[in-house]
């Protein structure tokens, strides 16, 4: 096992069991439908006292060394806690597949954390559930920590964080730091720190990305310095490095940088990528594209001209080659693009949107080659203003779904996976529009809820 | 990691192994060569899933109206011929299919759906009509877990897992038949725990049987049926024409003596008895004096105090 990061706050540590008023319990951690080792090479596993002043313990295990499997159990002595908050979160090459969160009662009983490929969910129709205001021109990522999950928004008019309980949307009272740099472009939500929960990128068109970290309470601190890049348009992160820490990739019009995480949320600039697919960026995503064990990357292009989108190869050490023919040489001004395995076969396939373009299904010939498909695979063809694309097994059936956010907002399309990869008409609406969409567990109950922000200060939330 | 759960995940994947293998009705003895019916059937299950239904259909209409197919043949025939339909479009066809699959096996569940909503609704929507007592919606999932194998003689156990709406099953039972054998006998199952994570509820059921006692191999063939209060089938992993297949070694006949003439208190399996009990009570006494606690557990550091 590497040790890869711990926290353990308030001097947490190792100590006689029977403490407090609660008892032990065993939190065990497992599997299914996914392999691990295999579609998972890591996994990071935290449990918090919901009492903010309390200890919270964190740590990342790599997967077939000294861990060799799963499931595995962690017992947990409550100490003064009275209840805590626990979670996973398994990865492949620092890409997240699978989360599960639990309440912890400390009633002597088990936790079980299951690293599901098939989370399932109550299905039926889409329904809204509630709405919120939100600061103008916001994009928002969901972000999880001790405090459950919470949805960050971040616009030109500063930022919110709202927590999504008891079918409301409240905004919460935790610091924020102050958004500046004009128009948000980009907000990626990871563990920069190694404490298993979401910090924050914001990426703004007239100023340097800036790292913020969330803290015990789910307030979020800029951290000045972590990250000493240039304004970039779209950004990205996985583990570029095998080290097994999350490291970021940056797009912006003439570039594409490489930064490395020290593990403990400081960056440096010690990755490369080369060729055409390092221009002209407009979003990038990251992912094992060719099952080598190396994370790749792709480059949505075409910020003023059409322009080919690109795989870049990534050689494990924060290395990255344009890969030409892996994708159609197609020009296009993509807007949008998901990654997501939608036929089952375990390698993402790739689906971009763009201005006045048809959605494009590209599907992953499990070598990374991607494999236009779109006219078998997807219920339309014709040109749309796509503007964000999410993705994610929303009716619970194991068929990823997609919502797909249209320039000037209302309705998104809304197509459900089904057999072998082929999207189909959902035939009901979505229950939340707008522009920037968005798929998350944003009330930590098992399965994805919509987000959807119209004009940039509506949010929706749906669930089915 | 602790016994239980390594047993259970053993369990777990023994079944999904025991159920990625076609399912067999075949008599006994060896498995036969592949016959032109079977080459058939492949043949129009690979039209199936390069998307060329009509082909499909038109392949598999033979083994729908042969007298030479097996019932699970033309099972799976007519399942394949009922999807094709449903997705040409073809809801009239679709409709007849299903209802003559449900003719040879009123609790047959869909195979190669894919987990489609829209055709597991439909086939849903067949059943409902024609099978009576199967209500609505049936929204669980049956998932089974069995052993590799089993030794004839000694008790075997399986478990099925109820995911989904569980206060809809009213009872799951096993049936079970030495292959060769006409009729299947019946093993209660018993709920044995129940979980629920976020909004997702499942129960656990376990049933045990003794194959009988032989001295050479043989094959048993089981299926489990989750039932509702009218004693509707609403969820299977199996069936009676199309069973999982459970291999059975030699173990002791009834009448055999495998104990050399030794006394009864000289037998191995007295003092392993003998060990497992003075375990038991040393057990006990460990977990009553250290308050019932659950012990370390298998990622580093084993145990820690969150807010000491």
């Amino acid at each position: 096992m590497r040790f890869l990061g711990i926290a353990l706050a308030a001097a947490g540590g190792l100590a006689s069991p029977g403490c407090g008023d609660g008892s032990a319990v065993v939190i065990e951690i497992q599997a299914d439908g996914l392999t691990a080792p295999g579609d998972i090479d890591a996994f990071c596993l935290a449990v918090g006292d919901q009492d903010a002043a309390g200890g919270e313990f964190a740590q990342v295990y790599a997967l077939g060394g000294e861990v060799p499997q799963l499931p595995q159990t962690l017992t947990v002595e409550p100490g003064s806690a009275a209840s805590a908050f626990a979670w996973v979160r398994g990865y492949r090459t620092g890409v997240e597949l699978a989360r599960d969160t639990a309440e912890v009662s400390f009633d002597g009983g088990e936790v079980d954390l299951t690293l599901s490929r098939c989370p399932g969910g109550p299905g039926g129709q889409p329904r809204a559930i509630a709405d919120a205001d939100l600061p103008d021109g916001s994009l928002a990522a969901l972000s999880v920590g001790r405090t459950g999950s919470a949805l960050v928004a971040v616009g030109e008019g500063g930022g919110a964080v709202l927590g999504a309980r008891d079918d409301q949307l409240a905004a919460l009272e935790v610091a924020l730091p102050p958004a500046a740099g004009g128009a948000v472009l980009d907000l990626v939500a990871f563990d920069a720190d190694g404490d298993c929960d979401d910090d924050v990128l914001v990426v703004t068109a007239e100023a340097p990305p800036e790292l913020w970290t969330r803290g015990a309470d789910g307030s979020f601190v800029a951290a000045s310095g972590a990250l000493a890049a240039a304004a970039s348009t779209a950004a990205a992160a996985a583990d570029m490095d095998g080290d097994g820490d999350i490291d970021v990739a940056l797009g912006r019009a003439d570039g594409l940088d490489i930064w490395l995480n020290d593990g403990a949320g400081s960056f440096d600039a010690g990755g490369a990528a080369a060729g055409d697919g390092a221009t002209d960026v407009v979003r990038l995503a990251a992912g094992d594209l060719d099952g080598d064990g190396a994370v790749d990357l792709v480059a949505g292009r075409g910020g003023e001209a059409a322009a080919p989108s690109r795989v870049l190869f990534g050689d494990g050490d924060g290395g990255f080659e344009t890969a030409a023919g892996a994708l159609p040489e197609v020009p296009l001004q993509v807007r949008a693009l998901a990654l997501r395995d939608l036929d089952g076969d375990g390698f993402p396939d790739l689906v971009l949107g763009g201005v006045a373009m048809s959605i494009h299904f590209y599907l992953n010939r499990t070598d990374g080659r991607l494999e236009d498909l779109s006219f078998v695979r997807l219920p339309s063809v014709d040109p749309v203003d796509a503007v964000s694309i999410a993705a994610g097994d929303w009716d619970g059936d194991c068929f990823a779904d997609l919502v797909i956010g249209l320039a000037g907002g209302g309705e998104p399309l809304s197509w459900r996976g089904s057999e072998e990869g082929k999207l189909v008409e959902d035939g009901s609406p979505a229950a939340a529009a707008g522009e920037q969409v968005l798929f998350g567990d944003g009330d930590d109950d098992g399965d994805l809820d919509l987000f959807a922000i119209e004009g940039g200060a509506a949010l929706g939330w749906a669930a089915r | 990691m602790r016994p239980a759960a390594a047993v259970l995940l053993l369990l777990l994947a023994s079944g999904r192994a025991a159920l990625a293998q076609p399912p067999s009705g075949d008599p006994p003895g060896p498995e036969p060569p592949k016959d032109e019916m079977e080459a058939t059937l492949d043949k129009g299950f690979q039209k199936f899933q390069d998307l060329e239904y009509r082909e499909a259909i038109k392949l598999l209409r033979p083994i729908r109206l042969s007298a030479k197919a097996t019932q699970a043949q033309k099972l799976r025939a007519l399942e394949l011929t009922g999807i094709s339909y449903l997705i040409l479009g073809d809801s009239a066809h679709a409709v007849e299919a299903f209802e003559d699959l449900l003719t040879i096996d009123a609790g047959y569940q869909l195979k190669h759906d894919d987990g489609s909503p829209k055709i597991r609704t439909f086939f849903d929507d067949v059943k409902r009509k024609f099978v009576p007592g199967t209500g609505h919606g049936t929204d669980i999932e049956l998932e089974h877990s069995a052993p590799p194998d089993a030794t004839a003689g000694r008790p075997v156990e399986i478990d099925a897992v109820v995911r989904g709406r569980i206060q809809k099953v009213a009872e799951v039972v096993l049936r079970w038949r030495q292959r060769g054998v006409l009729t299947y006998g019946k093993a209660d199952m018993r709920r044995v725990g129940k979980s629920q994570v976020g909004r997702r509820q499942s129960e656990r059921w376990r049933a045990h049987f003794t194959p009988p006692g032989s001295r050479a191999g043989y094959e048993v063939d089981y299926y489990m049926e989750a039932k509702n209060a009218a004693g509707g089938s609403i969820g299977r992993v199996g069936g009676p024409e199309t069973p999982l297949s459970l291999d059975v070694r030699g173990g002791a006949g009834d009448d055999d003596d495998d104990t050399g003439g030794r006394p009864w208190y000289k037998r191995w399996y007295v003092y392993a008895g003998g060990a497992v009990v003075l375990g038991g009570i040393a057990a006990t006494a460990v977990i009553l004096s250290s308050g019932g606690d659950p012990g370390d557990g298998t990622l580093d550091p084993g145990r820690i105090t969150l807010s000491p």
